[in-house]
């Protein structure tokens, strides 16, 4: 009894491993974009699968498990922000006394400035950015997805080009 | 399409292209999907749909996160909370929780910390209330915060509420930034901070403390401020545990969404003491099995959390249980083996050498409250010890240790933040309901009612600028915040039932 249940779970691993290959990939890329730091990429693409794959049998749309799974990942990143107040600039400014020097490429420092700024937005301001700009999602996919009106798209979108705007110094552009 | 947009599509773009997420899932995260589907299954077919709506949410918080992970270069992490300090740092360091020192600093008169606790009037303990202390050695089980800094490559994180005189500067500021910041302070020279607890309106300030010794590594070096960077400080009532003894952080363990630590120490008499310890809770949320360990002991020596109905700390209805305690060293793996609901295998982990044992801890997160048995196997899988595992009594829930009408109020200021932070992103409380606010602060209960609910929050009254939030506690008093974000509001409290923000006026002085 106890082998056959064995082999049951491993089929069943099996299946959701090939969910996961399947998924992650893309879901890392954005969970990147909205954590600039690979590791909490990857606990929040971890976490969400797992979130997801217990409600999967019951998803009206089994076919938009991408959709929920970025649905989940915003959720979780912007709840792990608000309890973690993470205060990174001392520690960027460690990194950058510490660390050695990296080739510049003539771009690299106005793209590693708009970077910068873009990790200083609100977590819902930077994930409306990355939805639209990165994902390409329409107003109101992008509301599906933050669970708010197109209209809060437009505000949130809207203060933060303003606020890289402001930051990067666009004007001069 | 703008050149703002442009390059800020080209750089998502390029910036994605650097994430490098492992494309294979690692085989925890299949198991706990696997268990998820399961739990979602079963509720399925025994429960109406709005029960396995309920059961979702009680698995989400029973397979919550799992507290240990990977870190940047493959280097395992846990994730720990000690009096509701919580800190992420490498599973190899050694951890230590200070607060039991805290019995014998906090007094019953004199300056408060915020969190119910008192500390000696006249700066008498400028290293603070210790809470733990997290380095590359193993410091032992005293505060390394002595006035010396780390020597050598040793590197040091130390956390205390308060900190005396060094905490704040003679007009009440802040000395130190919420940054780390060179200095001299009560631990010797090195990177102090000063942070506060996240609540809206009271603020209770803890001291860090950052030593590196002259040849600290440089990974040790990043590992201390990447610690300091996961710290966040949760405001609790707290009190002084009943035993003085610090101890060990083993290794960091979920029971039902709960964060709770599996520490190790000298037992009073002889051998270890392994206790179950909740982090946001440490005096009312623990399980110790003490003496276990010695030469000569059982190969196994276990003991079952059954802690359930917690609501008071931030879980609810049955939360499942931990099964812990320690190992000889012929026991390779160890199991909990429960009759329909299958084998759910230990976590074992080492117990530092200066605490004079042979054996290991173990803990297992049992998800089912059938009876069954726990089983001790060696390296080649033979069974070397079977115990029966008796069902769990849910008996054991700690009782709270606030008083009704501090915890109310404390639920309000928590649902006051959820709602500052709904404001934060939008720039106004319309639109801030109890769908909203529960996935903001889902430790709390929400509605709208015209009559206040004990134990839930009830939102009134919200305009782009207001909200008012009420609530009643356990002896069926009335509580309310208010918050106007205009340019002559603040927070304004109330003792009543109060239906617009206008009726909830008062200042801090109306909570008594």
């Amino acid at each position: 009894m106890v082998s056959t249940e064995v082999a049951g779970q491993e089929k069943t691993e099996g299946r959701l491993a090939e969910l996961y290959v399947r998924h992650a990939p893309a879901a890392g890329r954005f969970a990147y974009l909205l954590t600039a730091d690979h590791q909490q990429a990857q606990d929040l693409v971890q976490e969400a699968f797992v979130r997801i794959v217990g409600r999967f049998g019951h998803l009206r749309v089994p076919d938009a498990f991408d959709a929920y799974l970025r649905r989940t990942i915003v959720n979780l990143h912007t709840s792990r922000l608000r309890r973690l107040r993470v205060e990174r600039a001392y520690l960027e400014r460690e990194r950058g006394r510490v660390a050695p020097a990296v080739g510049a490429m003539p771009d690299v420092g106005a793209r590693e400035e708009l970077w910068r700024a873009l990790r200083r937005l609100p977590a819902r301001q930077r994930a409306a950015v990355v939805l639209r700009y990165y994902e390409d999602l329409s107003e109101q996919a992008t509301a599906d997805v933050l669970r708010c009106s197109t209209a809060a798209v437009k505000s949130l979108v809207a203060r933060a080009m303003a606020t890289l705007r402001d930051e990067i110094g666009s004007e001069e552009r | 399409m703008n050149e703002l947009e442009q390059e800020l599509r080209e750089l998502l773009e390029t910036k994605s292209r650097e994430s490098r997420i492992e494309p294979r899932a690692p085989r925890k995260v299949l198991r706990r999907a696997r268990r998820r589907q399961a739990g979602v299954a079963l509720a399925t077919a025994v429960t109406v749909a709005a029960v396995v709506i309920g059961s979702i949410a009680g698995l989400s918080a029973i397979l919550g996160p799992s507290p240990s992970q990977q870190v940047a270069g493959g280097t395992d992490a846990r994730t720990a909370t000690i009096a509701g300090v919580t800190v992420m740092y490498p599973a190899e360091w050694t951890m230590v929780d200070l607060w039991p020192l805290s019995n014998s600093i906090v007094v019953s008169s004199g300056p408060t910390t915020n969190t119910g606790l008192t500390l000696p009037s006249g700066g008498q303990v400028p290293s603070g209330i210790p809470v733990f202390q997290l380095s590359n050695h193993d410091l032992g089980l005293t505060s390394a915060c002595t006035g010396t800094a780390p020597a050598g490559d040793q590197a040091l994180l130390y956390v205390a509420m308060n900190g005396g005189p060094y905490l704040v500067n003679p007009d009440g500021s802040p000395k130190w930034s919420s940054h780390l910041t060179p200095g001299d302070g009560p631990c010797g020279q090195g990177l102090y901070a000063y942070r506060e607890t996240t609540t809206a309106n009271l603020a209770a300030p803890y001291l860090v403390f950052a030593g590196l010794g002259p040849d600290v590594s440089e990974a040790d070096r990043q590992a201390v401020f990447e610690a300091f960077d996961s710290l966040s400080f949760a405001w609790i009532q707290l009190e002084p545990p009943a035993e003085t003894t610090p101890g060990y952080v083993l290794d960091a363990v979920r029971l039902g969404g709960l964060d709770c630590t599996l520490e190790g120490r000298p037992a009073a008499d002889g051998g270890l003491e392994i206790a179950l310890v909740y982090g946001r809770q440490p005096e009312a949320g623990r399980i110790d099995l003490g003496g276990v360990g010695r030469p000569g002991d059982p190969d196994v020596q276990y003991s079952v959390s059954a802690w359930s109905g917690l609501t008071a700390y931030g879980g609810s209805g049955d939360l499942g249980s931990v099964v812990f305690g320690v190992v000889s060293e012929r026991v390779a793996r160890v199991e909990a083996r429960i009759p329909g609901a299958g084998t759910f295998v230990g976590t074992i982990v080492p117990i530092p050498s200066s605490l004079g044992s042979a054996y290991r801890a173990f803990h297992i997160e049992v998800f089912e409250r059938a009876g069954g048995s726990l089983v001790a196997l060696d390296a080649d899988g033979n069974v070397i010890a079977e115990e029966p595992l008796a069902p769990a009594e849910p008996t054991s829930a700690p009782a709270p240790l606030v008083a009704p009408e501090d915890e109310a109020k404390s639920w309000l200021r928590n649902a006051l933040a959820a709602a500052l932070t709904y404001y934060t992103d939008g720039g106004t409380f319309v639109g801030f309901d109890p769908k909203q606010a529960v996935t903001i602060e889902p430790s709390l209960a929400y509605n709208t009612s015209r009559m206040p609910v004990e134990g839930e929050i009830t939102i009134r009254d919200v305009t782009d600028t207001t909200i008012l939030l009420v609530t009643q506690d356990a002896n069926g008093s009335n509580w309310c915040l208010a918050d106007d974000t205009g340019k002559n509001g603040g927070t304004t409290y109330g003792g009543a039932d109060a239906q617009t923000v206008a009726e909830c006026s008062g200042d801090i002085s109306t909570w008594g």
